[in-house]
């Protein structure tokens, strides 16, 4: 459960959201918070460039189709794994789903 | 020889195993396994354009299939005896593949390691 | 070199007629549950094809088939069989 100022929200046992359309970036940045991470401009563009992989194909990311779609949207530096993993810790795909408000990427251990 | 492929039998809606199909191939694709797809039976079905599975209240596989490329996955089959029995196009469909007649199917299976039906 | 396993019966599903069409010749299919109706000799499956043809003897016998009810070219194994086959062959290819 995340707790901000005028409400509750629900989470599941390791912090994804329990229903999606709780996410806003307030929601975003408390996660992120909790989870050691404050965010900036360099996370940003991530983690709205991983909602809308969301929207378009309707499953979280594993890894390598996030880089791709990283690199395609954002250029290529953006989609390196180890600035990923500066940004968003050692399993970035899991992380920024967890952030971003999306389910687990089921497709990724 | 290829790692994977994985056949689509069943026509969409109503059952999970388009959906379990797809989760198998992109699972295996992020493990890096060469994932190849076909669709024959009324698996063909599967690539029709405009389902609306909402309107029963399903979920479909429409969007999933759009992230193919994605996951590096561009090995998509269809078996066009398949398609003509069931009056499709190969112009109309939803995701690009590549038809394959029925001569070529025993070949296509043998050139995979692993062969998983749905 | 593939095992292919059907268990549906093929006066009622396509399951057995799309295994024939993927099956390459010196692959095998074995026939087995609702499966088995493919070896009577009143089947005549798609086409002449040159797989060779098992059946699973505990499911022609839970059935009340008798083996002389099965086309000739088909091979009665038991479970025993069946466990060798997936042995003999590289993969497990099952229609449904």
């Amino acid at each position: 459960m995340l707790t901000l100022s005028d409400r509750t929200i629900a989470t599941d046992s390791e912090g994804y959201l329990e229903n999606l359309d709780d996410w806003n970036e307030d929601v975003a940045a408390l996660i992120a918070e909790q989870e050691g991470i404050s965010l900036t401009d360099e996370h940003w563009p991530v983690i709205h460039l991983l909602r809308r992989f969301y929207d378009e194909y309707e499953l979280s990311p594993a890894m390598r189709p996030l880089v791709k779609y990283i690199g395609l949207h954002l250029g290529k530096e953006q989609a390196k794994s180890m600035h990923l993993m500066q940004l968003f810790g050692e399993s970035p795909a899991k992380m920024i789903s967890k952030i971003a408000g999306l389910p687990k990427p089921t497709n990724c251990l | 020889m290829s790692d994977i492929l994985i056949i689509f039998r069943k026509p969409p809606a109503g059952t999970s195993w388009a959906r379990e199909a797809m989760d198998l191939a992109l699972v295996g694709a992020a493990f890096g396994q060469q994932v190849s797809l076909l669709f024959m039976g009324d698996g063909v079905f599967q690539l029709t354009q405009n389902q609306q599975p909402d309107v029963i209240g399903q979920k479909g596989t429409q969007a999933m299939m759009q992230a193919l490329p994605m996951y590096d996955i561009d090995q998509v089959f269809v078996h066009q005896d398949s398609m003509d029995t069931r009056g499709m196009s190969p112009d109309n469909l939803n995701i690009s593949c590549q038809a394959i007649d029925s001569k070529a199917l025993p070949g296509l299976l043998q050139q995979h390691k692993q062969v998983f039906n749905f | 070199m593939i095992l292919h396993t059907v268990n549906k019966s093929v006066f009622s599903s396509q399951a057995l007629h799309e295994c024939l069409l993927a099956a390459a010749r010196n692959d095998a299919v074995l026939l087995l549950e609702d499966g088995v109706y493919g070896s009577l000799k009143t089947a005549h499956p798609a086409e002449p094809h040159e797989v060779s043809w098992f059946v699973l003897k505990e499911d022609l016998q839970a059935r009340g088939i008798d083996e002389s009810q099965c086309r000739d070219e088909v091979t009665v194994i038991d479970y025993a069989g069946f466990v060798e086959l997936t042995e003999q062959y590289l993969s497990v290819c099952s229609w449904f």
